[in-house]
């Protein structure tokens, strides 16, 4: 509330804006040509990277080569024993006939139990005894991790937040007296969904896979289908307790490179202790907190982010959530499915229609519906005004309760029909269908034509395909409502004026909210309201400013075009 | 513009066609034929090359001064005095265009559709609309304008397309109405009617070269030539000479008469939609250039802090005129007249005396150089 009150404060109070330097998506410099001797962001990452990886760890955090210290050190960080499900396993390895004192440490649960026991425990333990060591003559530390683990993943650490951010993520840390590192391995194992079916996006045609909760299967879900060596997955720790591992996806020679730098600047830059699911993530990212409409797409479905990242997006993964973020977006993408781009374009056009046609009526239905009844009379053939009427006659209430009483009688059901325990679900709908229906008309609380109203509109709220933009259009409708009730026509224009205006005025990383119709960008009607056939799709959308322009040849059915020579 | 905000050439036309074509939907239609009696068109047409033709000469001055708006050209010519006073002009030139416009919609919303309303409650709605344009800022404004426009060109054909079979021929005759000296005579002053075409030469450093400068002002003027010169037509066609006099919106007179089949006989409801749009959409534009002009003056960095004051002063000053009539009498027949004096007089003097300015200056430079 306070920061609506600051809103208002500042219509009538004047204070010095903040300078934020609002980002502006410009054209992709020529960065991959090297002419002029700067490197290109790609080899910029790699060092930088590289640079990180060999970074010396501060004293406090540098691995001792003594266990007892490191095991005192790992016992408290992590509350030994009162810590249930830590597990601390002392044993001793082999080597050159020495036995040396070593410990592993991972969580229950977290780790597969199986892999720890089978290519870390054994081999360090059992195959040890073998002396495989003796002709050779490597130290202890390679020793150990080129031969007596036999595991994919093991990395070396030299400081104790790696190796403790590892184990947290599952992972298995392995010290031994006398080393100054860990050998952490990537042992996760914790249980979790398969790949199943969309529950949101269902779509008829097209894959009927979604996204789960694990990152590698959702990054994987992604390149499976892209197939590019160019699809670049970064990684990236947001939540300063939490460090929850997310995922940046771009096409490093499509997407913009200033989009990706902003993705990542802003993701970066985020202050939080917990960051625990893309919800939170979407709204720690997004320009405008105050606007309805969501400026990100979340989505399910991998297919649908594959085909935004040819486009010359950014999709980012959060570890934990199915729900994939792509950024940057317009108003129009939130009225498109997944399923699109897989049925021909009549069809899809059809829908389109029926889509923004539902968007108007659960919008605006309600709002002009009292607006003619309230002020504009006269626009009702006398036939129909008669029927309206004489519904209306007995209802005792004025036309704005009326709509009031009847749209939060169903916003209350919509709810409650979510949080209903699932067997009593159908004793709901019942009493919704009774009340909203039969017993009000019956009662004379609502007119029977007001139950139409509401029920078009509630349905036009579920042909909605961004799951986000119905829960604005449901805002908004309470707002036209108001404005039509305080003037008609008039104050519906007005409603419809800030909104517009509102959504104009925003950008979201850098695009504007309302491209490509204003500001007016080339190649507007191929897949904005309605979409161009398959064929026609050559160039990807013009305000993404991507590297590359064209998505397809001029002539994608090949098939069409004579060969050369022949006449 | 604030931080040199840049836009397209369509936003541009758009903001453009929006501003000068307004006026069709509140007394365009009935001035013609007040001055021109049958021949109302006719003069639109006259008007419109008579724009033309004054445009070409006023975008040839200002070739020297690409990238500049009129209040830099002033600076050149006389220095910060001039500045100071091109921008006063313009400022009460768009006040007076928003207070009379304002005055003017919300008169006529009342009538038609609010009855039981107070105006100044009506008039909220409009002076709500401004001060959020103001506040989004230019951008939004030219962008919700490259949007709209479109819509509001198209459900405005449909209009007049619904009113095809309400026009009668004969309606037209006699063909040079009142006479040749009402139209190409008296007629000429009403190129006021293109007299918004001022905010194009204060949104020139947002829109780059000259050439752009030229392209959107002949398409501005082209496009706005041919929707004022269709409703005028339109309007004479439907109704017979002594009803076209009749004091009261003359496109909603056309609208109310329109009827598709035996459902659709009440269109005038829908035509309240556009009508209130495109009034929302102009009275914020020049809102928004008021303040710009008004911040410009006192080099004031942020335009935000005049956008209430001015919103109050804007919604006070509506309200001096007496009535309807009282403001129709002083659009049409005192300021309609005139004020091409300032929109293109004024503008051309400027450029005039800037570019023997520019050329004294070179010629200066020239023989310090050969000396």
């Amino acid at each position: 509330m306070s920061y609506l009150g600051d809103k208002l404060k500042g219509f009538f109070l004047f204070d010095e804006p903040e300078k934020n330097e609002r980002f502006i998506l410009k054209y992709p410099a020529d960065n991959d040509k090297k002419d002029n001797g700067e490197k290109n962001r790609m080899e910029r990452e790699i060092e930088k990277k590289l640079a990180e990886a060999g970074k010396k760890p501060e004293p406090s955090d540098a691995i001792s080569d003594d266990i007892d210290v490191n095991m005192e050190f790992m016992k408290r960080k992590y509350s030994v024993p009162v810590n249930s499900d830590i597990v601390l396993r002392e044993f001793s390895v082999n080597y050159r006939g020495d036995l040396i004192r070593a410990f592993i440490m991972f969580f229950d649960g977290m780790a597969a139990r199986e892999i720890i026991d089978n290519y870390m425990l054994t081999p360090l333990m059992v195959n040890s005894l073998m002396n495989l060591e003796s002709d050779s003559k490597e130290g202890l530390k390679d020793y150990i991790s080129r031969q007596l683990l036999p595991h994919n993943q093991i990395k070396l650490e030299s400081a104790y937040s790696k190796v403790i951010d590892e184990i947290n993520f599952g992972g298995c840390a392995l010290f031994v007296n006398g080393l100054p590192i860990a050998f952490s391995a990537d042992v996760k194992g914790w249980e979790h969904r398969g790949v199943e079916k969309p529950n949101i996006e269902i779509v008829i045609r097209g894959p009927q896979e979604a996204f789960n909760e694990l990152l590698r299967t959702c990054t994987a879900q992604v390149r499976k289908r892209v197939k590019d060596e160019n699809l670049i997955v970064e990684d990236i720790i947001v939540g300063k307790v939490s460090k929850t591992p997310c995922c940046l996806l771009y096409i490093k020679n499509v997407t913009n490179d200033g989009l990706v730098d902003e993705v990542k600047r802003r993701l970066d830059s985020i202050r939080v202790d917990y960051m625990l699911d893309s919800g939170i993530l979407e709204q720690l990212i997004e320009d405008s907190t105050i606007y309805p409409s969501p400026q990100v797409i979340s989505t399910e479905r991998p297919d649908y982010v594959s085909e935004l990242l040819v486009a010359g997006r950014v999709a980012i993964i959060v570890n934990g959530s199915p729900n994939v973020l792509v950024v940057p977006i317009t108003m129009f993408d939130l009225m498109r499915s997944a399923e699109d781009a897989y049925i021909r374009y009549p069809y899809v056009n059809m829908l389109r229609f029926i889509r923004y046609t539902a968007l108007t009526f659960a919008l605006l239905l309600p709002g002009v519906y009292l607006a003619i009844i309230t002020y504009h009379q006269e626009m009702i053939p006398t036939d129909l005004l008669l029927a309206i009427e004489a519904s209306r006659e007995k209802v005792p209430f004025p036309a704005i309760i009326e709509i009031l009483l009847m749209e939060l009688s169903f916003e209350l059901i919509r709810e409650a029909g979510i949080r209903v325990p699932g067997p009593i679900g159908p004793t709901l709908g019942i009493i919704g269908a009774l009340i909203l229906g039969q017993a009000a008309v019956a009662a004379n609380i609502v007119s029977p034509i007001l139950i139409i109203i509401v029920a078009v509109t509630g349905i036009g709220s579920f042909a909605i395909p961004n799951f986000s933009q119905a829960y604005s259009v449901r805002i908004l409708r309470f707002a036209f409502i108001f404005f039509g009730g305080l003037a008609g026509f008039l104050g519906i224009t007005l409603g419809l004026f800030i909104l517009g205006m509102w959504s104009a005025s925003l950008k979201t990383f850098g695009v504007p909210f309302m491209a490509p119709l204003g500001p007016k960008t080339a190649k507007r009607f191929n897949n904005v309201i309605f979409r161009a056939p398959e064929w026609r799709r050559e160039e990807r959308p013009d305000f993404l400013n991507a590297k590359k322009s064209r998505l397809q040849a001029k002539h994608s059915m090949g098939w069409k075009s004579r060969p050369k020579g022949k006449k | 513009m604030p931080n040199r905000i840049k836009f397209g050439k369509w936003e541009a036309v758009a903001l453009l066609i929006n501003a000068i074509s307004t006026k069709l939907y509140l007394y365009y239609p009935r001035m013609t034929v007040e001055d021109a009696g049958t021949a109302g068109w006719i003069l639109s047409i006259y008007v419109s090359l008579v724009t033309l033709m004054i445009f070409t000469v006023l975008i040839r001055l200002y070739k020297r001064f690409e990238g500049m708006d009129i209040l830099e050209v002033s600076e050149i010519c006389g220095g910060k005095v001039l500045k100071t006073l091109t921008g006063l002009i313009t400022v009460g030139v768009l006040f007076y265009l928003t207070v009379i416009t304002i005055r003017e919609f919300s008169e006529d919303m009342k009538v038609i559709s609010l009855p039981t309303s107070p105006l100044s409650f009506v008039m909220l709605f409009f002076i709500a609309g401004m001060i959020i344009g103001g506040f989004l800022g230019l951008e939004a404004i030219v962008r919700y304008h490259a949007i709209l426009v479109p819509i509001i060109s198209i459900a405005y054909i449909l209009i007049l397309i619904g009113a095809v079979k309400l026009m009668d021929i004969s309606n037209i005759y006699p063909i040079l109405g009142t006479g040749a000296y009402d139209i190409f005579g008296k007629g000429f002053f009403r190129i006021s009617v293109f007299g918004d075409i001022l905010m194009l030469f204060l949104i020139v450093p947002s829109i780059g070269s000259y050439k752009n400068v030229k392209r959107i002002g002949y398409t501005a003027i082209g496009f706005s030539s041919v929707f004022l010169t269709m409703g005028s037509l339109a309007y004479i066609l439907s109704f017979p000479y002594p009803s076209n006099l009749e004091p009261f919106l003359p496109m909603y007179q056309m609208t109310r008469l329109i009827t598709y089949g035996r459902f659709f006989q009440r269109i005038e409801s829908v035509f309240v939609f556009i009508w209130a749009t495109a009034a929302l959409m102009y009275l914020t534009a020049n809102f928004y250039f008021m303040v710009y002009v008004l911040s410009r003056i006192f080099d004031m960095k942020y335009i935000r802090p005049l956008i209430m004051p001015c919103a109050i002063i804007v919604f006070s000053t509506a309200f001096v005129p007496q009535n309807l009539v009282s403001v129709l009498n002083i659009e049409t027949n005192i300021f309609n007249k005139l004020i091409w004096v300032i929109t293109f007089g004024y503008v051309g003097l400027i450029l005039i005396f800037a570019n023997l300015r520019e050329r004294a200056k070179r010629r200066s430079e020239k023989d310090e150089t050969e000396a």
